[in-house]
Protein backbone atom coordinates (compact mmCIF):
# COMPACT_ATOMS: atom_id res chain seq x y z
CA UNK A 1 0.00 0.00 0.00
CA UNK A 2 1.39 3.41 -0.90
CA UNK A 3 2.10 6.09 1.67
CA UNK A 4 -0.87 8.15 0.54
CA UNK A 5 -3.14 5.15 0.82
CA UNK A 6 -1.83 4.39 4.29
CA UNK A 7 -2.55 7.96 5.29
CA UNK A 8 -5.99 7.69 3.74
CA UNK A 9 -6.59 4.41 5.53
CA UNK A 10 -5.49 5.98 8.82
CA UNK A 11 -7.74 8.95 8.29
CA UNK A 12 -10.67 6.69 7.52
CA UNK A 13 -10.17 4.55 10.57
CA UNK A 14 -9.35 7.34 13.00
CA UNK A 15 -11.30 10.54 12.47
CA UNK A 16 -9.38 12.22 15.27
CA UNK A 17 -6.28 12.15 13.09
CA UNK A 18 -7.87 13.76 10.10
CA UNK A 19 -5.61 16.74 10.46
CA UNK A 20 -2.81 14.59 9.12
CA UNK A 21 -1.47 15.14 5.64
CA UNK A 22 -4.67 14.02 4.03
CA UNK A 23 -7.89 15.21 5.52
CA UNK A 24 -10.98 13.27 4.68
CA UNK A 25 -14.19 14.90 5.75
CA UNK A 26 -17.06 12.58 5.16
CA UNK A 27 -20.65 13.29 6.04
CA UNK A 28 -19.65 15.02 9.25
CA UNK A 29 -18.84 18.23 7.40
CA UNK A 30 -21.88 20.46 7.74
CA UNK A 31 -21.34 22.11 4.37
CA UNK A 32 -20.95 18.79 2.62
CA UNK A 33 -24.03 16.75 1.75
CA UNK A 34 -24.13 13.28 3.26
CA UNK A 35 -23.69 11.70 -0.14
CA UNK A 36 -20.27 13.21 -0.78
CA UNK A 37 -16.78 13.24 0.56
CA UNK A 38 -14.58 16.29 0.71
CA UNK A 39 -10.87 15.82 0.23
CA UNK A 40 -8.43 18.46 1.37
CA UNK A 41 -4.69 18.67 1.69
CA UNK A 42 -3.65 21.07 4.49
CA UNK A 43 -0.75 22.52 2.55
CA UNK A 44 -2.63 22.92 -0.68
CA UNK A 45 -5.26 25.62 -1.09
CA UNK A 46 -7.66 23.23 -2.72
CA UNK A 47 -10.62 21.23 -1.57
CA UNK A 48 -12.41 18.89 -3.90
CA UNK A 49 -15.59 16.99 -3.58
CA UNK A 50 -15.63 13.36 -4.55
CA UNK A 51 -18.21 10.60 -4.47
CA UNK A 52 -18.29 8.72 -1.21
CA UNK A 53 -15.81 5.98 -0.55
CA UNK A 54 -18.38 4.03 1.43
CA UNK A 55 -19.97 1.51 -0.92
CA UNK A 56 -17.39 2.13 -3.65
CA UNK A 57 -16.37 -1.52 -3.63
CA UNK A 58 -19.63 -2.30 -5.44
CA UNK A 59 -18.76 0.26 -8.09
CA UNK A 60 -15.25 -1.16 -8.40
CA UNK A 61 -16.65 -4.66 -8.81
CA UNK A 62 -18.89 -3.34 -11.59
CA UNK A 63 -15.93 -1.73 -13.35
CA UNK A 64 -13.78 -4.85 -13.12
CA UNK A 65 -15.04 -7.03 -16.01
CA UNK A 66 -15.73 -4.18 -18.42
CA UNK A 67 -12.84 -1.84 -17.70
CA UNK A 68 -10.36 -3.49 -15.35
CA UNK A 69 -9.22 -6.52 -17.33
CA UNK A 70 -5.51 -7.00 -17.88
CA UNK A 71 -5.75 -5.96 -21.53
CA UNK A 72 -7.42 -2.63 -20.67
CA UNK A 73 -7.18 -0.59 -17.49
CA UNK A 74 -5.72 -3.43 -15.47
CA UNK A 75 -2.31 -2.12 -16.41
CA UNK A 76 0.13 -0.07 -14.38
CA UNK A 77 0.85 2.42 -17.12
CA UNK A 78 -2.75 3.59 -17.55
CA UNK A 79 -4.04 6.89 -16.20
CA UNK A 80 -7.15 5.07 -15.05
CA UNK A 81 -5.55 2.10 -13.32
CA UNK A 82 -7.86 -0.54 -11.89
CA UNK A 83 -6.91 -3.37 -9.60
CA UNK A 84 -9.05 -6.41 -8.95
CA UNK A 85 -9.16 -10.05 -8.01
CA UNK A 86 -9.37 -11.08 -11.67
CA UNK A 87 -7.09 -8.36 -13.01
CA UNK A 88 -4.06 -6.37 -11.96
CA UNK A 89 -3.04 -7.19 -8.41
CA UNK A 90 -1.57 -4.78 -5.90
CA UNK A 91 0.12 -7.45 -3.80
CA UNK A 92 3.30 -8.54 -5.61
CA UNK A 93 2.66 -12.11 -4.47
CA UNK A 94 -0.90 -12.26 -5.83
CA UNK A 95 -2.01 -13.30 -9.31
CA UNK A 96 -5.13 -12.59 -11.39
CA UNK A 97 -6.11 -16.23 -11.07
CA UNK A 98 -6.78 -16.26 -7.38
CA UNK A 99 -8.68 -14.58 -4.62
CA UNK A 100 -11.01 -11.67 -4.19
CA UNK A 101 -10.34 -7.99 -4.66
CA UNK A 102 -8.61 -6.82 -1.50
CA UNK A 103 -9.42 -3.68 0.55
CA UNK A 104 -6.15 -2.05 -0.51
CA UNK A 105 -7.09 -2.67 -4.13
CA UNK A 106 -10.48 -1.02 -3.64
CA UNK A 107 -8.65 1.94 -2.09
CA UNK A 108 -6.32 2.19 -5.05
CA UNK A 109 -9.24 1.96 -7.48
CA UNK A 110 -11.09 4.72 -5.63
CA UNK A 111 -8.14 7.05 -5.82
CA UNK A 112 -7.58 6.24 -9.46
CA UNK A 113 -11.17 6.96 -10.45
CA UNK A 114 -11.61 10.18 -8.48
CA UNK A 115 -8.16 11.44 -9.47
CA UNK A 116 -8.73 11.03 -13.18
CA UNK A 117 -10.33 14.46 -13.51
CA UNK A 118 -10.56 15.74 -9.94
CA UNK A 119 -11.93 19.19 -10.73
CA UNK A 120 -14.55 17.87 -13.14
CA UNK A 121 -15.49 15.11 -10.73
CA UNK A 122 -15.91 17.70 -7.98
CA UNK A 123 -18.17 19.77 -10.19
CA UNK A 124 -20.33 16.81 -11.18
CA UNK A 125 -20.61 15.68 -7.56
CA UNK A 126 -21.46 19.19 -6.42
CA UNK A 127 -24.24 19.22 -9.00
CA UNK A 128 -25.66 15.97 -7.69
CA UNK A 129 -24.51 14.03 -10.74
CA UNK A 130 -26.08 16.32 -13.31
CA UNK A 131 -24.58 16.22 -16.81
CA UNK A 132 -22.30 13.27 -16.07
CA UNK A 133 -20.80 13.24 -19.55
CA UNK A 134 -18.57 16.03 -18.35
CA UNK A 135 -16.58 13.09 -16.99
CA UNK A 136 -14.32 11.31 -19.43
CA UNK A 137 -15.03 8.17 -17.41
CA UNK A 138 -18.62 8.30 -18.63
CA UNK A 139 -17.84 9.49 -22.15
CA UNK A 140 -15.30 6.75 -22.71
CA UNK A 141 -17.58 4.08 -21.33
CA UNK A 142 -20.40 5.23 -23.59
CA UNK A 143 -17.90 5.81 -26.42
CA UNK A 144 -19.15 9.31 -27.04
CA UNK A 145 -15.42 10.05 -26.97
CA UNK A 146 -13.08 7.81 -28.95
CA UNK A 147 -12.26 4.79 -26.82
CA UNK A 148 -9.93 2.03 -27.94
CA UNK A 149 -11.82 -0.39 -25.73
CA UNK A 150 -15.03 0.42 -27.56
CA UNK A 151 -18.50 1.02 -26.18
CA UNK A 152 -18.89 -0.61 -22.80
CA UNK A 153 -22.17 0.88 -21.66
CA UNK A 154 -25.24 2.67 -22.89
CA UNK A 155 -27.43 5.15 -21.04
CA UNK A 156 -29.63 3.19 -18.69
CA UNK A 157 -27.81 -0.13 -18.70
CA UNK A 158 -26.39 -1.70 -15.55
CA UNK A 159 -22.87 -0.28 -15.63
CA UNK A 160 -24.13 3.14 -16.67
CA UNK A 161 -26.69 3.26 -13.86
CA UNK A 162 -24.14 2.05 -11.36
CA UNK A 163 -21.67 4.82 -12.23
CA UNK A 164 -24.25 7.57 -12.54
CA UNK A 165 -25.81 6.73 -9.20
CA UNK A 166 -22.38 6.84 -7.57
CA UNK A 167 -21.44 10.28 -8.89
CA UNK A 168 -24.91 11.46 -7.86
CA UNK A 169 -24.30 10.31 -4.29
CA UNK A 170 -25.96 6.92 -4.20
CA UNK A 171 -25.02 3.31 -4.63
CA UNK A 172 -27.29 1.37 -6.98
CA UNK A 173 -26.43 -2.02 -5.57
CA UNK A 174 -28.58 -3.98 -7.99
CA UNK A 175 -27.16 -2.28 -11.07
CA UNK A 176 -23.58 -2.58 -9.80
CA UNK A 177 -24.05 -6.24 -8.98
CA UNK A 178 -25.48 -6.98 -12.42
CA UNK A 179 -22.62 -5.11 -14.10
CA UNK A 180 -20.11 -7.05 -12.02
CA UNK A 181 -21.58 -10.31 -13.34
CA UNK A 182 -20.88 -9.52 -16.99
CA UNK A 183 -20.98 -12.85 -18.78
CA UNK A 184 -20.93 -14.19 -22.27
CA UNK A 185 -24.29 -14.49 -23.98
CA UNK A 186 -25.34 -18.10 -24.13
CA UNK A 187 -22.23 -18.93 -22.15
CA UNK A 188 -23.76 -22.23 -21.14
CA UNK A 189 -23.03 -23.55 -24.60
CA UNK A 190 -19.35 -22.70 -24.43
CA UNK B 1 22.82 -8.86 -33.46
CA UNK B 2 19.82 -10.85 -32.34
CA UNK B 3 17.84 -7.66 -31.95
CA UNK B 4 18.58 -6.75 -35.52
CA UNK B 5 17.50 -10.15 -36.76
CA UNK B 6 14.22 -9.95 -34.89
CA UNK B 7 13.48 -6.55 -36.33
CA UNK B 8 14.24 -7.78 -39.81
CA UNK B 9 12.07 -10.85 -39.33
CA UNK B 10 9.01 -8.95 -38.27
CA UNK B 11 9.53 -5.46 -39.62
CA UNK B 12 10.95 -6.48 -42.97
CA UNK B 13 10.15 -3.24 -44.70
CA UNK B 14 11.01 -1.01 -41.78
CA UNK B 15 7.55 0.50 -41.77
CA UNK B 16 6.79 0.18 -38.07
CA UNK B 17 7.07 3.72 -36.77
CA UNK B 18 5.87 3.29 -33.20
CA UNK B 19 9.04 3.12 -31.06
CA UNK B 20 7.30 1.06 -28.39
CA UNK B 21 6.27 -1.50 -30.97
CA UNK B 22 9.74 -1.53 -32.44
CA UNK B 23 11.09 -2.26 -28.97
CA UNK B 24 8.53 -5.04 -28.56
CA UNK B 25 9.55 -6.51 -31.90
CA UNK B 26 13.20 -6.39 -30.90
CA UNK B 27 12.41 -8.08 -27.60
CA UNK B 28 11.02 -11.10 -29.44
CA UNK B 29 14.50 -12.18 -30.40
CA UNK B 30 15.44 -14.06 -33.57
CA UNK B 31 13.42 -16.74 -35.28
CA UNK B 32 14.22 -20.35 -34.42
CA UNK B 33 16.07 -21.48 -37.55
CA UNK B 34 14.66 -24.97 -37.16
CA UNK B 35 11.09 -23.70 -37.53
CA UNK B 36 9.71 -22.37 -40.76
CA UNK B 37 8.03 -18.98 -40.45
CA UNK B 38 4.35 -19.82 -40.44
CA UNK B 39 1.71 -21.31 -38.15
CA UNK B 40 4.27 -23.15 -36.03
CA UNK B 41 6.70 -20.31 -35.40
CA UNK B 42 7.26 -18.34 -32.20
CA UNK B 43 5.01 -20.47 -29.98
CA UNK B 44 4.33 -18.80 -26.67
CA UNK B 45 5.29 -15.33 -27.89
CA UNK B 46 2.96 -12.31 -28.20
CA UNK B 47 1.69 -12.78 -31.75
CA UNK B 48 0.05 -9.37 -31.93
CA UNK B 49 3.36 -7.56 -31.77
CA UNK B 50 3.71 -8.27 -35.50
CA UNK B 51 0.29 -9.66 -36.44
CA UNK B 52 -1.75 -6.52 -35.84
CA UNK B 53 -3.06 -3.65 -37.87
CA UNK B 54 0.02 -1.53 -37.26
CA UNK B 55 2.48 -4.40 -37.49
CA UNK B 56 4.20 -5.77 -40.57
CA UNK B 57 2.57 -9.17 -40.82
CA UNK B 58 -0.91 -10.43 -41.61
CA UNK B 59 -3.29 -9.12 -38.96
CA UNK B 60 -4.86 -11.47 -36.48
CA UNK B 61 -7.93 -10.85 -34.36
CA UNK B 62 -6.66 -13.19 -31.68
CA UNK B 63 -3.73 -15.58 -31.47
CA UNK B 64 -1.89 -17.56 -28.88
CA UNK B 65 -0.54 -20.85 -27.66
CA UNK B 66 -2.33 -23.39 -25.47
CA UNK B 67 -0.51 -25.71 -23.09
CA UNK B 68 -1.73 -28.75 -21.25
CA UNK B 69 -1.71 -27.53 -17.67
CA UNK B 70 -0.70 -24.59 -15.50
CA UNK B 71 2.64 -26.18 -14.64
CA UNK B 72 4.70 -27.47 -17.54
CA UNK B 73 4.62 -25.81 -20.95
CA UNK B 74 3.52 -28.89 -22.86
CA UNK B 75 1.79 -27.73 -26.06
CA UNK B 76 -1.36 -29.60 -27.02
CA UNK B 77 -2.70 -29.98 -30.55
CA UNK B 78 -6.29 -30.14 -31.79
CA UNK B 79 -7.76 -28.17 -28.91
CA UNK B 80 -10.95 -26.38 -29.86
CA UNK B 81 -10.65 -22.67 -29.13
CA UNK B 82 -14.07 -21.00 -29.15
CA UNK B 83 -14.82 -17.31 -29.10
CA UNK B 84 -18.17 -15.62 -28.44
CA UNK B 85 -18.77 -11.89 -28.42
CA UNK B 86 -21.40 -9.81 -26.64
CA UNK B 87 -23.81 -10.25 -29.55
CA UNK B 88 -23.48 -14.03 -29.34
CA UNK B 89 -21.45 -14.32 -32.54
CA UNK B 90 -19.10 -17.28 -32.30
CA UNK B 91 -16.01 -18.60 -34.01
CA UNK B 92 -14.07 -21.78 -33.45
CA UNK B 93 -10.58 -22.81 -34.45
CA UNK B 94 -8.06 -25.44 -33.35
CA UNK B 95 -4.51 -25.49 -32.09
CA UNK B 96 -1.75 -27.04 -34.16
CA UNK B 97 1.04 -29.35 -32.99
CA UNK B 98 2.89 -26.61 -31.12
CA UNK B 99 -0.30 -25.37 -29.46
CA UNK B 100 -0.57 -22.29 -31.69
CA UNK B 101 -3.86 -20.95 -32.99
CA UNK B 102 -4.86 -17.77 -34.74
CA UNK B 103 -7.99 -16.00 -35.92
CA UNK B 104 -8.00 -13.71 -38.93
CA UNK B 105 -10.22 -10.62 -39.16
CA UNK B 106 -11.88 -12.09 -42.25
CA UNK B 107 -12.94 -15.05 -40.15
CA UNK B 108 -14.10 -13.29 -37.00
CA UNK B 109 -14.20 -9.68 -35.91
CA UNK B 110 -16.02 -9.40 -32.61
CA UNK B 111 -18.36 -6.62 -31.67
CA UNK B 112 -17.18 -5.80 -28.19
CA UNK B 113 -16.05 -8.00 -25.33
CA UNK B 114 -15.19 -11.57 -26.29
CA UNK B 115 -15.10 -14.67 -24.12
CA UNK B 116 -12.91 -17.60 -24.99
CA UNK B 117 -12.86 -21.25 -24.01
CA UNK B 118 -10.47 -24.10 -24.74
CA UNK B 119 -11.70 -27.65 -24.98
CA UNK B 120 -10.41 -31.09 -25.91
CA UNK B 121 -13.23 -33.29 -24.68
CA UNK B 122 -16.78 -32.37 -23.70
CA UNK B 123 -15.79 -30.03 -20.91
CA UNK B 124 -14.76 -26.50 -21.90
CA UNK B 125 -12.37 -24.44 -19.84
CA UNK B 126 -13.64 -20.88 -20.08
CA UNK B 127 -11.72 -17.74 -19.22
CA UNK B 128 -13.58 -15.78 -16.56
CA UNK B 129 -12.70 -12.33 -17.86
CA UNK B 130 -13.51 -11.28 -21.41
CA UNK B 131 -11.00 -10.01 -23.93
CA UNK B 132 -11.58 -6.39 -24.86
CA UNK B 133 -8.79 -5.27 -27.16
CA UNK B 134 -5.76 -7.54 -27.03
CA UNK B 135 -4.67 -9.75 -29.94
CA UNK B 136 -2.09 -11.79 -28.05
CA UNK B 137 -2.99 -14.21 -25.29
CA UNK B 138 0.56 -13.76 -24.01
CA UNK B 139 -0.04 -10.10 -23.24
CA UNK B 140 -2.02 -11.18 -20.17
CA UNK B 141 -0.84 -14.81 -19.98
CA UNK B 142 2.91 -14.52 -19.80
CA UNK B 143 5.02 -16.77 -17.62
CA UNK B 144 5.59 -16.64 -14.77
CA UNK B 145 2.21 -15.82 -13.25
CA UNK B 146 2.34 -12.69 -11.11
CA UNK B 147 0.45 -9.50 -10.30
CA UNK B 148 0.24 -8.54 -13.98
CA UNK B 149 -0.14 -11.96 -15.58
CA UNK B 150 -2.26 -15.05 -15.11
CA UNK B 151 0.47 -17.34 -16.46
CA UNK B 152 0.28 -19.31 -19.70
CA UNK B 153 -3.00 -20.49 -21.21
CA UNK B 154 -3.75 -24.06 -20.27
CA UNK B 155 -6.32 -26.71 -21.06
CA UNK B 156 -7.01 -28.13 -17.62
CA UNK B 157 -5.79 -28.19 -14.05
CA UNK B 158 -7.53 -31.47 -13.28
CA UNK B 159 -4.79 -33.80 -12.08
CA UNK B 160 -6.97 -36.83 -12.83
CA UNK B 161 -7.04 -36.16 -16.57
CA UNK B 162 -3.57 -34.73 -17.18
CA UNK B 163 -1.90 -38.04 -17.89
CA UNK B 164 -4.43 -38.89 -20.58
CA UNK B 165 -3.53 -35.78 -22.58
CA UNK B 166 -0.39 -35.81 -24.65
CA UNK B 167 1.33 -33.92 -27.42
CA UNK B 168 1.46 -35.21 -30.97
CA UNK B 169 4.08 -34.97 -33.68
CA UNK B 170 3.79 -32.23 -36.27
CA UNK B 171 2.56 -33.12 -39.71
CA UNK B 172 2.28 -31.36 -43.08
CA UNK B 173 -1.10 -29.91 -42.19
CA UNK B 174 0.44 -28.00 -39.30
CA UNK B 175 2.48 -25.96 -41.78
CA UNK B 176 -0.48 -24.79 -43.82
CA UNK B 177 -1.74 -21.26 -43.30
CA UNK B 178 -5.39 -20.53 -43.82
Amino acid sequence: MSASLRRFEAARSNPVQTSALLVVLLASASATPACQAELAWPDVPLALRAPLYEGFEKVADALQPSCGTLDCHGQKDRNLRLYGGRGLRLDPAATPSEGETQPAEYDADYWSVISLEPEVMAAVVADGGRDPERLILIRKGRETTRHKGGKLMSPGDDLDRCLLAWVAGNIDEAACWMASRLAAPDSSSM
Amino acid sequence: MSVGLASIACDRLGIVQDPLRRDAIAALGPEDKAVKVGPRHRAGQPCGVCHSADGDADSFTFAGTVYRDPGARMPIADIRVTFVDTAGKTFETKTNCVGNFYVKPSEFTPGGATWVSVQLTDVPYTMESPIHREVSCTACHEDPAGPTSAGHVFLTDDDNTLDSISSRACGPDDEVSR
